[in-house]
Order: structure tokens, then sequence, then C-alpha cells
């Protein structure tokens, strides 16, 4: 079927190529009449069939190699099956990949959002008007002459985020999400992790968005597969990029609490309704898999299923294991060919051993149900973790800007599963007006190495991380559970230097199997956790060598200024100081 | 003075250069007539001074950065005093650089020992024959028209090892040694620690020893500052080669007991007699720094002294705090000048601390008299160190092959300071006829992060390390002391599968200051200690890239066969088995 034609249209192209139709350049025209523009790959054929759409800023028309080319690189060695069976030429940034779709009877549809690569407007990230885009967007791909009525989202990250949103939208057309590594909380995972900002997103913006901003025209990258500029046709000059853009550090840091401006970014779980695959990577706090977790427990649909799994961020979404994933689960709900799903357990967790050794196994729900959540104590003598309460009433003080405390455990006496939402509860003092909280769980070797794994984006992740501002340690009850505390972010109470406080910390949801003899423990910082080993050199589209928390640092001297949180905090343990770790152990089926 | 001729020698040439008289190639007779050839770095003018001699197998000729570039980059980058004021044209490994020697008066001698260098012979390393030689070098040096008559030895390691050999055959015009990172006990610092075989001499032979041999000629290098052969004159066929040097790994590997071929080349320490300085680094187990601590309280000199310091094996004599230690110690005992060397401080510490930060203190003696010998107990409950006996009677295994166990102290209160040498007692059993422990004394920041420090060689080094074959259990009680067990290793004593043997493993001595919040630990394992980080990629001088114990690896698989020692051991702790880490407590010194 080559009969789509979009006279006078400058830009659209079409031809057959590698085994497909592609149709590059479809204008979509959004209610304020801007136009986005979208690659269409599809079965060169009269059929109709169902869509699989992404939406977002990284350019449909760069390839993977030109700003991704060490994470390609990492991909494609440790999962060779990811190149195998495609000339890969229009491989994108977490956009899956059409010559491993269309063979299998979909239609891929990759659109430019506003402002990004051939897409001319604005361009303000998760805004309610990129995701009304979005919305309109899927309604279109509903009606298409190709199209079965059936409109499926696929994709990583920006591309998982934004499902969440739309999702609540409810088009009529959308009828499956499989959100890959997507946040839901712009607040808490996106920016400010218990308060404490995040400068991720900054340099994101400056690596990832920028060179793919509209009219970046001749200065960037041409496709690889059609010779066009991937963020143009037209080259502007800096001034117009700079007058079409939110200044996403100054916007988000002018926004320290959860206010209005997040709540236009936010995602009513209750009005999802469509069925939801969730992926979420167990190495990938604090950025997306609290999202994944959360849509998944709190999503209104009634069918909807959690994945989790480990490795890179991009690299298990490309893998044959992540194609048959995602294809069994939107041949179900866009084909109705239920053979491959029928079977599917609601939650499927890839669990984690030390090692990047992972064993698949089903569960029935998020938190697993037969969780045994148990208490470890902070038992100030020694510095260990135990199962009583502490001793005796005793005060321990670190620098904030130190190595700060760590409470170890005995060494295991049998292989132990920690998997599932974790929570601190701890009594401190600051000598200052406030504290920022770093608490780390960590696993360590019988000869005392750590355990860390490839996650996400740092190669040296710990098993889980918890971040709280002592001033944001109010919480929203309506939303806490025991096991996982929510803060409300709604205001700043500062602190009475010298008198305590007790704080609850989250601890994103993780998962690891403690060997025999392992010892876990969790260390309390003033600053971010650095893994003990030399750092990485980190990956082409990032600024930072990776120390342990990959670009995840909490670095800003506006937001930490020295006089405030280079300070002295203590720990109050014992007597009245409830203190202690909470911990999901799973006992074995 | 430029009087020195050796009529029709073909290889002697003497030049002036670099401010100082050059003699090559000067031929030195020995009594069974073979010619060892040295380079002789003198004052140009016709007094007579004192020698600082040095006689060994790494090439008189060879210049430092040809097989040790690693070493001499990281040298020069880390201390930038060593190639400042030299055009280190004569810069060879771990020997004086006469640049900055002469010029304060000293005749600096290199000899290329017999089979080594331009020297030809049997190669056989520090053999009776080859002491001999050294002894007749030093005794020639001191009759020549340049000397004064005193010689004094200086030099690392290879260099260093032979001084205390040579010291004890007592040659006449000997004065003075400084041994700089030199052992003395063939069998339990170079060949078997514990009684376990370690494969470094073997590797080391390969790299640092068989490309200088004497007659590997154009196959090798040449010299930088003469042009001729550093491993010359002559190029021998390989054949020729092999028949003119022992078989070192056959050899021993084919004495694993402490036999009379070790007696044969290990020095009687109670002959020494001349005045020592004894040169030890904290980071160089297992190889040297055991040999420097007991040469020091065993030689029989009525002066002698002791100094410790960290960083690489051979970084710090170079250095200018090296070159200064040295020479004012020389000026007494060489030229007779008492006020350059005072009898006290008998030892001087540069004591360590996390960081490579390191504070010189003095003390009175080695181990330092106020040592509080204080023992920690294995505490099964946990895995921790305590002072208090273990609560109940506890058993613990551990694959030998796997990562062990790890007993951890709590966070230490305040800072404290352990230095010396140290001992654990443990009671084990095993599933096979023996068991090997390897025993390391850890330093943890309060993250967790390990403490390790440039060694000697290896750039994350732990804190001190021990070694013990269980069947080599056995003691010489009247070499041991409570802190430091001396094993026989004169008797292989198999284990009965399950039954509990009570050990003694020796750590060699170190030292460590624990800050506040650190703790320490001790991991017993059946295998080689591994660094909890990045492995590094080693000297441009070996083979391995280095995992925590540089080229000191316990891994010869016929030393170790997995039938035996891919085991299963037991700790047995608690009860009447008692089971404990004594520590070196050093009380801070009184106002």
């Amino acid at each position: 079927m080559d009969d789509i034609k979009h006279i006078d249209d400058p830009l659209f192209k079409s031809e057959v190529r590698e085994g497909m139709r592609v149709d590059w350049d479809v204008p979509i025209e959004m209610d304020d009449g801007v136009v986005l523009r979208a690659n269409v790959y599809r079965p060169d054929d009269e059929g109709q069939y169902p869509v699989i759409m992404a939406h977002g800023p990284y350019g449909k028309d760069l390839h993977f190699e030109e700003i991704y080319k060490t994470c390609w690189d990492l991909m494609c060695e440790n999962h060779p099956d990811v190149p195998a069976g495609s000339t890969n030429i229009h491989q994108a940034w977490e956009v899956a990949d059409p010559e491993k779709w269309v063979p299998h009877g979909y239609v891929l549809v990759r659109i430019d959002s506003r402002g990004a690569g051939r897409s001319p407007g604005y361009l303000e990230h998760f805004n309610s008007r990129e995701t009304k885009d979005f919305y309109d967007c899927i309604e279109w791909g509903g009606v298409q002459p190709w199209s079965n009525g059936k409109v499926g989202l696929s994709g990583i990250s920006y591309y998982a985020i934004n499902q969440w949103q739309v999702a609540a939208e409810q088009p009529p057309h959308l009828a499956a999400i499989c959100p890959w590594e997507g946040s839901t909380d712009y607040y808490r995972e996106g920016f400010y992790h218990g308060g404490i900002y995040s400068t991720f997103a900054k340099h994101w913006y400056d690596m990832q968005i920028k060179q793919l901003q509209h009219g970046y025209g001749d200065r960037g990258f041409r496709s690889r597969a059609n010779g066009e500029w991937s963020a143009g046709p037209e080259t502007l000059p800096d001034d117009a990029l700079e007058a079409n853009k939110f200044d996403l550090h100054a916007t988000t840091r002018a926004h320290p609490l959860d206010d209005e401006w997040f709540a236009d970014r936010a995602i009513d779980y209750s009005k999802i309704e469509v069925p939801i695959l969730s992926c979420g990577n167990w190495g990938g706090a604090p950025l997306h898999p609290r999202g994944n977790f959360h849509g998944y427990m709190l999503s209104g649909s009634k069918e909807k299923y959690l994945e989790v799994h480990g490795l890179e961020h991009w690299s298990l979404y490309y893998t044959d294991y992540g194609n048959d994933l995602q294809m069994r689960f939107f041949d179900c709900y866009l084909k109705g060919d239920d053979s491959g799903w029928k079977d599917q357990p609601r939650v499927s967790l890839n669990v984690r051993h030390p090692g990047e050794k992972f064993v698949l196994r089903a569960e029935e729900d998020w938190p697993l149900p037969r969780t045994q959540w148990t208490k470890f104590h902070f038992e100030p003598a020694g510095q260990i973790l135990t199962d009583a309460p502490a001793s005796d009433a005793a005060a321990i003080t670190y620098q904030a800007m130190g190595d700060g405390l760590t409470f170890l455990s005995n060494p295991a006496a049998e292989d132990t599963e920690i998997c599932g939402p974790m929570a601190v509860k701890l009594n401190v003092s600051a000598d200052t007006k406030d504290a920022d909280m770093f608490v780390v769980l960590r696993v360590f070797q019988p000869d005392m190495k750590e355990v860390t794994f490839r996650g996400a984006l740092d190669p040296h992740t710990p098993v889980a991380s918890g971040w709280l501002r002592a001033s944001h340690r109010k919480l929203d009850p309506a939303r806490s559970e025991e096991w996982a505390p929510f803060h409300a972010h709604d205001e700043v109470q500062e602190l009475t230097p010298g008198k305590v406080y007790e704080l609850d910390i989250e601890i994103h949801s993780s998962g690891i199997v403690v060997p025999k003899g392992y010892r876990f423990g969790l260390s309390i910082r003033g600053s971010d956790y650095v893994y003990p080993g030399e750092p990485n050199a980190g990956l082409s589209n990032m600024k930072n060598a990776f120390t342990g928390v990959g670009p995840f640092l909490h670095d800003d001297e506006t937001d930490r200024p020295p006089e405030v949180f280079d300070n002295n905090v203590t720990v109050h343990l014992g007597g009245d100081h409830a203190g202690y770790v909470l911990l999901p152990i799973i006992p074995a089926k | 003075m430029d009087d020195i001729k050796y009529p029709g020698d073909p290889l002697f040439k003497s030049e002036v250069r670099e401010g100082m008289r050059v003699d090559w190639d000067v031929p030195i007779e020995m009594n069974d007539g073979l010619v060892l050839r040295a380079n002789i770095y003198r004052p140009d003018d016709d007094g007579q001074y004192p020698v600082v001699m040095s006689h060994g197998p790494y090439g008189k000729d060879l210049h430092f950065e040809e097989i040790y570039k690693t070493c001499w980059d990281l040298m020069c980058e880390n201390h930038p005093d060593v190639p400042a004021g030299s055009t280190n044209i004569h810069q060879s490994w771990e020997v004086a650089d006469p640049e900055k020697w002469v010029p304060k008066g000293f005749v600096i001698i290199r000899v290329d020992s017999r089979g080594a260098g331009r020297s030809p012979g049997y190669l056989e390393h520090w053999s009776p024959r080859e002491t001999q030689d050294f002894a007749a070098c030093i005794d020639w040096a001191g009759v020549q028209p340049w000397s004064n008559g005193k010689v004094g030895l200086s030099g690392i390691s290879y260099y260093a090892v032979n001084q205390w050999q040579v010291a004890a055959l007592q040659p006449k015009h000997l004065a003075a040694i400084c041994p700089w990172e030199g052992f003395n006990d063939f069998y339990r610092e170079l060949s078997y620690q514990g009684g376990i075989y370690n494969s470094f001499a073997r590797h080391w032979y390969d790299i640092q020893i068989l490309q200088i041999q004497h007659g590997y000629g154009d196959r090798g290098w040449a010299s930088r500052a003469n042009g001729e052969l550093a491993a010359g004159p002559v190029t021998l066929s390989d054949e020729e080669l092999a028949a003119n040097r022992y078989d070192l790994y056959q050899s021993y590997i084919s004495h694993p007991l402490d036999d009379d071929w070790y007696t044969a080349l290990t020095p009687d320490l109670s002959k020494v007699e001349v005045p020592v300085l004894s040169c030890a680094n904290w980071g160089g187990a297992p190889l040297h720094p055991r040999g420097n601590f007991n040469g020091f309280k065993q030689s029989s000199s009525k002066h002698k002294w002791l100094e410790v310091h960290g960083l690489e094996h051979w970084s710090l004599y170079y250095t200018d705090y090296g070159n200064d230690l040295q020479m004012r110690f020389f000026e007494r005992f060489l030229r007779g000048d008492e006020s350059a060397w005072p009898d006290d401080p008998r030892v001087q510490l540069l004591v360590r601390h996390p960081g490579e930060k390191f504070v010189p203190r003095s003390e009175e003696d080695w181990p330092i008299p106020r040592t509080e010998l204080t023992k920690f107990h294995l505490e099964p409950a946990g895995q921790t160190l305590s002072e208090n006996l273990a609560s109940k009677a506890a058993e613990v295994s551990y694959a030998a092959m796997g990562d062990g166990l790890t007993f951890l102290s709590s966070p230490v209160e305040d800072e404290f300071e352990i230095c010396g040498p140290m001992a654990v007692k443990l009671n084990i059993s095993s599933d096979t006829k023996d068991a090997d422990l390897f025993v390391i004394l850890r330093v943890f920041q309060s993250d967790m992060k390990e403490v390790t420090f440039r060694g000697a060689l290896d750039p994350h080094t732990p804190v001190a390390s021990g070694w013990l074959r269980a069947s080599h259990r056995k003691l010489d009680p009247a070499r041991s002391s409570e802190a430091a067990p001396f094993h026989a290793n004169d008797e292989v004593q198999e284990l009965t599968p399950g039954e509990v043997y009570e050990v003694d493993v020796e750590i060699h001595a170190s030292g460590i200051v624990v800050p506040k919040g650190y703790r320490f630990g001790l991991s017993i394992k059946g295998c080689d200690y591994v660094f909890p980080g990045e492995t590094n990629a080693g000297l441009s001088n070996m083979k391995n890239a280095f995992t925590g114990v540089g080229p000191f690896l316990h891994d010869d698989p016929d030393n170790r066969p997995a039938e035996v020692f891919d085991n299963n051991v037991t700790v047995h702790l608690g009860g009447d088995n008692a089971g404990y880490v004594l520590l070196p407590i050093i009380p801070k010194k009184g106002p």
C-alpha cells in the first residue's frame, strides 16, 4: 500500500526498503496547527495492522550510534542477538527496531515530539501540551488506512514516561502500553530525590536534547537512512533555538517543592485503564523503577503486568527476550491473539543474585504477598544490624561530607532474599538547620568485597538507595505505608540545631538474593554513595565519570549550600529512639 | 687520577664525563681465575675516598628505563627530586646514581656478578660462590689507589640481600652496610611463605635475569652511556646460555623444606658485625621487610639502625630522603665523621596512616618496647573480633578456593596504632590431608572501602599478611616468640581429615594507624588475597596483572594440587579452641 500521499508537502517521502514500506516525515497536524513529523514503518501491502507508537525528543532519524556509541557497543557486545537479523540502519535510541517488528505484522510509528527533531514548535518536556500532542497522534494512528484501530505504545525511558501520562488521558484508540523503565513521579524520581536536587536532568538536557532540538540542523547529525538532517530540515540561529525551548534547570530549580508546576506533569494513575506491561530495572534507581512499580501497583487497569530485569537501561528492550515479551503482550491486546500471553504471570521477576545472575520467577503481585517485613535495628555497639532494638541509648555523629556510618549484618546463615520496597526509620539531629540523608543498602561478599551491579547506567551500582532532606520529612499519610513512606514535599520544615527529629526514609524498591556467608549493611551518609573501587569512564551521552551512582549526582551547590549541608549529623539510637531498616524478606516458595 | 691502566685488557676504558672519572669494565680477578667486570665512578683527582659498592645480576650498564620503564616513570612522576640534578645517563635498577654520590666524595662501584651482564661464568644467584666473589670485590676495592680502605654496601633488593650474606663473611675492608629492602631468609621470604611455594622468583628470573645473562649479547640492550652491550660483549647461543645458569625453578621447587640447600645460602646473622642501616618497606611483604626487621634484630653489630618507609620498592632509595639518609650513615662509618650520624634514635619509622600518609617518628628499638600485645578473639557469632573470648563453641567452614571468612572489629572509638610483628592462633580441620591458610589483616573506612596502599609493588596492597600450610605447623620453639611464631619447615605433618589441629600463623610485621571510626578485620582464606577493586596493569618488569599481592602469587599447581588444596576448611572457635589475632598495639608516647 503506497497510496498515502501528502500533496504539496515538502518533506514527505515514501519508499520500500529493508522489506518494508517506509513513510518519512508524515505530517500530523495538532489542534493548534503545529505539524509534527512521523516516520511510519509498515508492511507494504493492503492490510490493516496494529500500531506500535513512540513519541519523544531523541530524534526519530538520529541513528543510535551517533550520540550513544558506547551504549550501542556495550549492548551489541553483551547481546549479540540485538544486531542479528537486522541491517540496523533504522536503529534509534530507546525505540523499537522496525526490522524486528514489521515482519511480525506491526506498523511502527515514531514521532518527533514538538520542538524536537523534525517537528517544529516550543520544546517543553512532559507538559500537558506535549501529552495532548501524543494523544492526538494516537488518535491519528488509530484511523489510518493501514491501521487496525488499535494503538500500543512502546519505548524506553522518555518514551515510557509519557506512556503513563497519555494513558491517563484515555485516548480511545489506545489499546495497551508497555512502559519500559519509565518513571511516573516527575518530582520524586525525575528531579528531587527525597527533596534533594539531582543534576542528572540538567546534564541530560545538554547532552541528549539540545543536539536534537528542531533547528539544530546542520550542526547536528544526518539520518543514516535517508540523508536528511535529523534536527532539521532548517537550521535556526542560537537565539531562535533558545527562544524555542524551556530552561529546564532554572525551571526545576525554581520549583523545589512538589507544587502546581509538577502537578501539570503528574499522572492520575486511577485513570489508566488500558492493559499495561510495566518493565522495571533493579538497577535503575532513582529515576525509573519506582515509577514502574507504582504504575503497576496504582493504575486502574484490570489487565496489568509487571516484569523486572537487570543490566543496562536500554539493552534488554532490544534483545530477543525483550521483543518476545512485548510481542506476546501486544499480540494479545492489539491482535486479539492471547496464545502467547494467557499463561503470563502477573509479576515476572528476573530475581537478582550476585555476579549479574538473574533467575526468572513468577509471582502473584507486587509487593510480593508473602513478604515478611522485618526490622533490622541499628545497634550502636559495633555498628551492626540486629533483630532486637538497640540495647543502650547512644548517639553517633558523622561528618556529612565524610564517609558516614555503615551498620553491618552478621554473615547470612542461609541464602536470604530481599525484594520489594524498603524504609529506614532514624532519629537525627544536625548542627545546622537541615541535613541531607543518603542511605544505601549494600551487600558484601565474605571477603568484604561489595556486591555491585551493572545497573541501568553505572556498572558499579549498589543494591538499593534512598534519599531524604530532613526538612522534607513531612509524610503524606494517605499515600504512605510502613514499608513505603511517601513524603508530601509541600513545605520546608527546617531543623533547630541540636534538636532530635524522627525521619522516615524511603528506599526505592529493589531485589537481591544475599547468599549464605554474605553480609548486608546499611550506610548512612551526607553525600552520594561512592563505589569502593575505580571510577568508570561513563557513557558517550553523559558528562561525568561514574562513581557508583551513574549520572544521578546530588551536587548542585545552590541546592546544597555548604553552610547548611557540610555539617555534622548525629544519629540517636536506643532508648526511645527507634532506628531500623525495614526489609522485605521473601521466604522461599 | 687517570693512572689506572690494565695493559692488554680488551674491554677496560676510562673517561671523564658528567664531572667524574668513569672507569668502564675494570677487571677484578676472582680466586678461581674468573674475571668480573666493574664500573667505577670516582672523583677525577688524586684523593682517596670511601667506596660504596654493589654487586649483582641486573646489569651495571643496563639503563633503568630499558626493562623498568613503568617503575622509572612512576618514580619520576611522584618524586621529581630523583631525576633532578642528574643527567640520569648512569641510572640503573636498584643501585645508586653516581652523579648524586661522587660529588659528595664517594667512589661508586658497580660489579656485574658472575654470569651476569659483562661478567662471564656460571650464574647461580646468591650461591656461596657468588658471595665469595662479593667478598673478594670488597677486599679488592679496599686497596685500590683511590680507596680510603673503607667499603660500604648500598643497593635495593638483590643488592641488599647479598649485603647480609657477605657481611656474615666479614671481609676485611667492609665497614658498613645499608641493605635497602633486602630479605635474608631464602626459604621463608623468597620461596615458601609458611611452606607454600611462591611463583614470584620463577617469573622474576624470566624477565629480570635471563635478558641480562652474560652472553645474551646483541639480543639485549646497549649501554646508553658507552654503547657497549650490557650483557656482552659476546653473544652466546641459547644452549650455551642455558648451560651457564642454574635452573631456578627446579632448584626451589625440589627443595620444599628448609633443608641444607637453603642453609648454604642463608647468612648467619650473628656473624654480621659491621654497622648496619636496615631500611624496610611497610608494603613489601612477603619478600623483603621480614628480612630487614630480622636482620636488624639478629645481627651482632654494635652499631645498627632500622628505618621503615612506604611507597614503591625502589623509589625512596633514589630520593633526596634516601640519599641523605644513606650519606649521613656512610659519612660516619666510611669517613669517620661522627657528627654525621648520631647513635640515637636506633629506629626511625615513617608511621603509616591511610591515604599514603607517613609521619616520621623515632623509637628506641624494634619491636617497639612499649608495645601492648593484645589478643583480638575471633567471635563466631557475627564473625567479629572481640577482646573477649568467643562466647560459645562454634565451627565455621569455608571453601578454600572461595572468599573465605572475614572477622570484623567494631569501628574504633579512638585512633590507634598497630605496629610490629603479629600472629594468629587458630584451630582448624580440613576434609583433605592439608590446608593452606592465607590470613590478611585489613582496615576499612567507615564506608567499608578497604584501606590499601601503594605497596612495594602492588598499588593495592593490604595492611599485613601471613601464610601457613597446615602440614608445616611445627614450630621451632627456640626461634619463636608469642608475637612471631617461627616454623621449623623441616618436616611435613599431614592432617587426618576431620581432626582438629592448632596452628600458629606468622603475620609479617607491618604498621598502620587506624583512624577513629574505621574498622579492622582479619580475613582467613585458602588462596591469595584479592583486592576488592579493579586489577592493576602491573609493571613492565613483571608478567602478571596485579590483583592485590603484586607478583607474590601462590599458584603453582604442582605445589597446590587441587585434590588437596581445593578443599573445605573448618575453623573451630570457642570452648577449648583458642582463636585470635595477636596485635601489637602501640600506646601514644608519653609527654
